[in-house]
């Protein structure tokens, strides 16, 4: 029962880190149909804020963690600016290839003014604390993780019904044109999507980074890798599709970790991609997409 | 009160408006009449912004509009209910209405227009909290002229908004039109449908193959047999 609930913990914080990164990046793609490869480098930009903050100033371990979040929000602005911008009305192949060379870009600052060695970040011990009751003993940090998931979607859910910006990102992501009808600016809407998609890139970079303890170059290519999937598995450019993909997916993942036999646990990435694809099979638009024929005029 | 000079609008290496000039004044309501892709939705869409325009310039209360953006046009008082009304299907019908605000910062104000467009769209009211997607398509258009008030425009420019509507419909937003007019707003309307649209307004354009070939006063043209069926297909529709 014990081994369980631990798991069960386990596998809702995985779940929770991709569908902040599945989040991310499905805001973006459902108002300007970008898949931003480079979002992955929003976990490493925060990774490395914390890690510059840490060794330079920074009086309170706590205080990395809105330096994490701020320094990711910040870097999505910087790279709307000055990447995503110039080529807003190109195709999606533009886009994607603009991404990757974003995302190549930044890497290879942190090789070059950094280092390619891994670096490591201190953050608050409680954050690697263990949570005791009774018998049962679950790390801290993953209740967290899926706790503070639960409260940004929230928070997001309020924003997107409430708030006129909210609003004219949802209207946006359907129809853009006559969302700059009611006088809404453009590049307001875009920049917004962009800024949230940021903060909760930071969120997850915070606790990605409580887990490793450590930054490197590279840390953001596997992580924006899975929220692509877990877009890909809900429909992408859905919102609820990228949160419901995205727990799908840590929790099947972890599901194999502990069921599978020793000998095989190293193919869990092929088998879960295996069982994605057959997803897709079975639903080509991903689990919550809707269909679209051609020739329908609302695309 | 608007004045486009010379407008070229273009679409690649086709020209889907050529040299038109057109003019609104205070109080009216201009026709904008002609055949399908006639350049119509272009010389409206280039007018509110939303298309470059290759030549020409676009004056509104004096100003020059040619460069600027939809978003800074709509913000001055010109704005569009574009053609096929577009309205946010997965919105509510407040949240349209609200969004047709969103350049307003006086919020006692927007309460009192959402009011103001239930009373004069009771249908709205009633289908207040629906997603836009199930309304009836006249619901729609209505919802769509609605939101587009909601920024206050002293000018509105309609684009077919009888386009696939039923005919009681369309004389209901015809009527509405005369009610706006009478409330000192001007109003540009793109038609097909000559005959009532002429019916409403002071004067028409009519525009073929992305020229203009005759202006005038809105019941003479009416009158005139020969220009609706050379140009407008004897008014049937």
């Amino acid at each position: 029962m014990e081994y369980f609930i631990q798991q069960l913990v386990n596998a809702l914080s995985v779940g929770s880190e991709y569908a902040l990164l599945a989040l991310g990046l499905a805001i973006v793609f459902s108002i300007i149909g970008l898949v931003n490869f480079a979002h992955g480098e929003l976990i490493t930009v925060a990774g490395y804020a914390m890690f510059f903050a840490a060794t330079t100033w920074l009086p309170n371990p706590w205080m990395a963690l809105p330096i994490g979040i701020g320094g990711a929000a910040l870097a999505a602005i910087v790279f709307e600016k000055v990447a995503f911008r110039a080529i807003r009305n190109a195709s999606t192949n533009t886009g994607i290839l603009t991404a990757f060379g974003v995302s190549i870009v930044v890497q290879n600052i942190f090789v070059i003014f950094v280092a390619t060695r891994p670096k490591p970040v201190q953050t608050p011990a409680f954050l690697s604390s263990m949570i005791e009751i009774g018998s049962l003993t679950v790390p801290t940090l993953q209740v967290l993780e899926t706790v503070v998931t639960a409260i940004a979607i929230a928070t997001l859910l309020i924003i997107l019904k409430k708030t006129t910006i909210g609003m004219a990102m949802r209207a946006a992501s359907k129809d853009f044109m006559a969302v700059r009808l009611m006088g809404i600016k453009a590049n307001w809407v875009i920049q917004s999507a962009f800024i949230i998609s940021g903060l909760l890139a930071g969120i997850a970079a915070v606790f990605i980074i409580s887990r490793r303890g450590a930054v490197d170059p590279f840390m953001g290519s596997v992580p924006v890798l899975k929220a692509f999937v877990a877009c890909v598995l809900g429909g992408l450019g859905s919102l609820q599709g990228a949160v419901i993909g995205g727990v799908a997916l840590g929790v099947f993942e972890v599901l194999l970790q502990v069921t599978l036999p020793q000998e095989i646990t190293a193919y869990r990435d092929a088998i879960v991609f295996g069982v994605v694809g057959l997803v897709l099979v079975a639903f080509p638009q991903g689990l919550l997409g809707r269909k679209v024929e051609l020739g329908d005029k609302e695309a | 009160m608007l004045e486009l000079s010379n407008i070229t609008v273009q679409y690649g290496v086709v020209k889907a408006v050529r040299g038109v000039s057109l003019r609104v004044e205070k109080g009216e309501i201009v026709s904008l009449l002609g055949p399908n892709g006639a350049g119509k939705s272009s010389l409206v869409s280039a007018a509110v912004g939303i298309l470059p325009v290759a030549g020409g310039t676009i004056r509104f209360e004096g100003t020059d509009i040619t460069k600027k953006p939809a978003e800074a046009v709509v913000a001055m008082g010109l704005t569009l209910t574009p053609e096929g009304r577009r309205v946010f299907a997965d919105l509510s019908v407040a949240e349209n209405l609200h969004l047709g605000a969103a350049t307003r910062k006086d919020r006692d104000g927007v309460a009192a227009d959402i009011e103001k467009y239930l009373k004069m769209f009771p249908i709205l009211g009633e289908r207040y909290h629906q997603t836009a997607k199930t309304l009836s398509g006249g619901e729609q258009q209505m919802l769509a002229i609605a939101r587009s008030l909601m920024s206050r425009p002293r000018l509105l420019m309609l684009d077919e908004p009888s386009l696939g509507l039923a005919p009681r419909i369309v004389d209901r937003i015809f009527e509405l039109m005369l009610d706006l007019k009478r409330d000192g707003l001007t109003m540009l309307v793109v038609e097909q449908n000559a005959t009532d649209a002429l019916s409403i307004s002071d004067r028409g354009y009519i525009l073929a193959s992305g020229a203009l070939v005759y202006e005038g006063d809105a019941r003479v043209m009416v009158d005139s047999e020969d220009l609706m069926e050379a140009y407008l297909g004897s008014g049937v529709h």
